[in-house]
């Protein structure tokens, strides 16, 4: 049972462990407890749309863009058109850290350079 | 069109579960906090930034609802250098958001980069107060 969970995904126990506070939460204090669950179910709704667009970005990344683009663009020796583009990029792209997570971790495995990370 | 399908699966698998769980705690701590908002702010030009960056931290949203609770809290009376370092703190240091940042940019990264924003954060708004201070 525990090497089942220490091999689970670090999202998957984050996930479980809120579970277990809330269902305690929900034993000691029932109102505050429907409060939570309300507003989280709320805000689970209102991201999916942006969390699919996410995802269809992923996807034209991975499907579309071909790793030699974003290594001339963004990669090691890109130089200032790459600052210049991820500039620009992240001043049009304006969304929370979960919409812009997933999009940088598909660029870095295409070939972008770590400093772009930092000024996206 | 497989590979792009199968890899783009896998950035669900590991997104969804993160995000649901930050959201449950986001949920959990918002309403605790947005209470004491106004009420752990000292008037202090040295105290007052840290504290507001520290709120900001905990915090989140998109920045536009950081400008809404920034704005209620200068109604309050709160000073605009602790507004100012909240919300820089808010939309650049993902406290809650450290463990999505850390699956997806590795924990060097993201601590680091927190980390440095956070006491950047302070640091331009006491900045943007005196440039202020010089115009007005």
């Amino acid at each position: 049972m525990i090497e089942k969970i220490k091999n689970l995904s670090v999202g998957i126990k984050l996930f479980i462990l809120m579970i277990v506070i809330y269902l305690v939460i929900g034993l000691v204090n029932y109102s505050f407890f429907v409060k939570i669950l309300i507003s989280s179910y709320k805000n689970l709704i209102g991201i999916i749309p942006v969390l699919l667009l996410t995802f269809l970005i992923v996807f034209i990344i991975n499907y579309f863009i071909k790793p030699e683009i974003i290594k001339k663009h963004l990669g090691n020796s890109s130089g200032i058109k790459g600052w210049l583009y991820v500039l620009l990029g992240s001043i049009f792209i304006s969304g929370p850290p979960f919409t812009i997570f997933p999009i940088l971790k598909e660029l870095k495995g295409h070939g972008m350079n770590i400093r772009y990370w930092l000024l996206f | 069109m497989n590979t792009a399908l199968f890899k783009t699966w896998q950035n669900i698998k590991t997104t969804i579960p993160i995000v649901v769980g930050i959201l449950m705690i986001i949920n959990l701590v918002n309403p605790l906090l947005v209470q004491y908002y106004t009420r752990i702010f000292t008037g202090s030009y040295f105290i007052d930034p840290l504290i507001g960056a520290i709120v900001g931290k905990l915090s989140f949203g998109v920045p536009v609802v950081s400008y809404v609770a920034g704005g209620e809290m200068l109604k309050q009376g709160i000073s605009l250098i602790a507004v100012t370092s909240f919300i820089l703190s808010w939309s650049t240091v993902y406290f809650v958001m450290l463990p999505l940042e850390i699956s997806y940019l590795g924990k060097r990264f993201a601590v680091l980069r927190n980390l440095i924003n956070f006491v950047t954060s302070i640091i331009i708004a006491i900045l943007t107060i005196l440039t202020l201070k010089l115009f007005v």
